[in-house]
């Protein structure tokens, strides 16, 4: 503990799995903010330059192990790139298809952060086992939900990780009938368990700190945007097209992080569930706008904290148009596709919102086919300038009310709340003072 | 996810046999190759579930809705020769170590169980690991360990026969 009122040495080493290993440094003195760094200081993982050679259907696989929690995501990220590249049009049962395996990682995503990662901070434990001697409807109901989850992806794609089933143009290998039915009747059942979720996480009490910050994401023209639309960020009405991705990405390094870093029209933005919601709040599924409002979630929203209620939000959304979509597959019935392709020159952009926000992959094809030059922006390092200011500005008004540790669990339930990619997170609970 | 639930319920003690392992790496998949083909050979009392790829969450809500004893089928290594096997009971899994470092890709077995028992799953559960030869990328199985399938088959059915049947046992 510093002895000086008001000075802190906080220095939380290894903030893992930011797709690799980051640390946290708050130096104040006297009152006055020193210095306030989020460091990533893992080394870079190369699969733009693992792809370079490879045909376009071996490459979605590939990227896909970028993440495994967010393995959906790339696959389909670069498959909608490589389409792009290579002129492929897809049917509208692979669309419903790929929005369910979207949708399906969301769900099991979410239910991860919310209830097993970010849940904790809010009950005072630490970690989700406490929770289960405290809270056991609340974990049995989270390990229910998540399990649905990871089924409804299995079926869909064929395996809970790494799916195989998606492919340029359709599906490899088409959900089986019953599967999908059992899948809908579980569905339609967790819409009673989420209800009672969302009854217990009204009663939590979130930190009551804001920093007005642009929100980016998709937008599209008839639904909330989650596997297709164009870029949009709230301090501007103009759509990008997901083509120019780099004009509203505008990557730059710094010093202290291996992680490149994103701004748009201001200093940083923030994507994920909240930016979502703030950026596409009327297109949410009428019985997710209802749970907002219960949860005290109005648009717009510029605490970083209920990043967590908006990813329980998304939940409901998902949970209900995964419904409808099932509904309507079910009733549509499904044909085996061609999944034949040309090789051909080009190059091409896809973007899907992801849990942890919008990520872009780009991919260009030489006279052979083979991939030439490759692109990925994920979400985690477009928010990592965002974390820090918000670090920046919420210590000066925490310091004088917090002692040396809650400042830094606030800073820590931050970082959480953002639900960076850091899978691994809970390293960084080692708080070390200096 | 593979399922033979004919005997549930039956009389004597149920047993539920997982299969666990990652499906793209090789020897560590034959946890879920060796329930497979339990399932179709499997000793009465004995309900046999491949969950390949699954996360540790879901094998903690498996362990909770079926409440019953649990053999866990998983490769581990050990040191042995491949495809050599040992029985470990659960004083050995290391339920509940690593507690502070529960995390979306850290959630081991041990953390796992920990969880199902604090969620009130009393039943014994006990380990069936069985050494690999290659746990690289690939879907095949090592040479060393398809040559091993008829014994360790056979080895799997018996001791899943014998903890079906021998009443509320203490595994391992």
């Amino acid at each position: 503990m510093s002895a000086e009122p008001g000075t802190h040495r906080i220095h939380i080493e290894h903030v893992t799995r930011v797709e690799g290993h980051g640390s946290l440094r708050i130096n104040t003195r006297a009152g006055a903010v020193e210095e306030v760094r989020l460091e990533i200081v893992e080394a870079n993982r190369f699969f733009e330059s693992f792809v370079i050679g490879m045909q376009p259907h071996e490459v979605p696989q590939t990227v896909s192990r970028i993440c495994g929690i967010c393995c959906v995501g790339h696959q389909l990220a670069a498959t909608k790139a490589i389409e792009a590249a290579l002129g492929l049009a897809v049917s509208d049962q692979t669309l419903r298809l790929r929005k369910m395996l979207n949708e399906s990682q969301f769900l099991q995503s979410h239910a991860l952060h919310v209830y097993f990662l970010a849940m904790p901070d809010y009950l005072g434990a630490k970690s989700v086992l406490p929770l289960a001697q405290s809270h056991p409807d609340l974990v049995r109901r989270a390990l229910k939900l998540k399990k649905l989850a990871n089924d409804y992806t299995a079926v869909i794609g064929g395996r809970t990780l790494h799916p195989m089933a998606n492919t340029l143009c359709g599906w490899r290998k088409l959900p089986d009938r019953d599967a999908m039915a059992e899948i809908l009747a579980r569905l339609r059942e967790s819409v009673t368990e989420l209800q009672a979720m969302t009854e217990f996480v009204a009663t939590l009490k979130f930190p009551a700190l804001e920093r007005e910050t642009e929100f980016v994401s998709l937008r599209h023209p008839q639904e909330y945007a989650l596997y297709d639309g164009e870029i949009v960020g709230s301090d501007s009405d103009q759509l990008l097209a997901v083509s120019d991705y780099r004009q509203a990405c505008n990557e730059f390094t710094v010093e202290h992080s291996t992680s490149k870093w994103s701004r748009w029209h201001r200093e940083s933005y923030m994507v994920g569930a909240l930016a979502r919601v703030n950026n596409n709040f009327d297109q949410l599924h009428p019985r997710a706008q209802q749970v907002a409002e219960e949860l005290g979630l109005r648009v717009p929203c510029y605490n970083p904290y209920l990043n967590n209620t908006a990813q329980l939000v998304e939940m409901v959304h998902c949970t209900h148009h995964s419904i409808a979509l099932l509904e309507e597959t079910l009733d549509l019935g499904l044909q085996i596709e061609d999944v034949g392709y040309v090789p051909r020159a080009g190059r091409g952009a896809g973007a899907v919102e992801v849990p942890r926000g919008v990520l872009f992959h780009e991919y260009a094809f030489d006279d052979q086919g083979r991939c030439c030059d490759a692109d990925a922006v994920i979400p985690t390092s477009q928010n990592v300038s965002n974390i820090e200011r918000d670090m920046r500005a919420f210590v000066p008004q925490l310091l004088g009310q917090v002692g040396e540790q809650e400042l830094a669990l606030h800073m820590e339930m931050l970082l959480r709340a953002y639900d960076p990619c850091i899978s691994c997170s809970v390293h960084m609970l080692d708080v070390e003072f200096v | 996810m593979w399922s033979s639930s004919d005997s549930r319920g039956a009389a004597g003690c149920s047993l539920l046999v997982l299969g666990l392992g990652a499906s793209s790496r090789r020897d560590d998949a034959i946890g879920v190759h060796l329930v497979e083909r339990l399932g179709a050979e499997a000793p009465p009392g004995v309900e046999a579930v491949a969950l390949p790829d699954a996360d540790a969450l879901s094998v903690a809500q498996v362990l909770l809705e079926a409440a019953s004893a649990a053999l866990i089928v998983d490769c581990a290594e050990m040191g042995l020769a491949p495809g050599e096997w040992r029985l470990i009971g659960e004083s050995d899994l290391g339920a509940g170590r690593g507690l502070g470092a529960w995390s979306t890709h850290g959630v081991g077995m041990g953390e796992a169980l920990a969880l199902a028992r604090a969620l009130g799953f009393t039943a014994p559960v006990s380990l069936f690991a069985v050494q690999p030869a290659d746990c690289g990328v690939g879907a095949q199985l090592s040479v060393e360990l398809w040559a091993s399938m008829g014994e360790l088959r056979a080895a799997l059915r018996q001791t899943a026969g014998e903890i079906a049947n021998c009443g509320c046992q203490e595994a391992g």
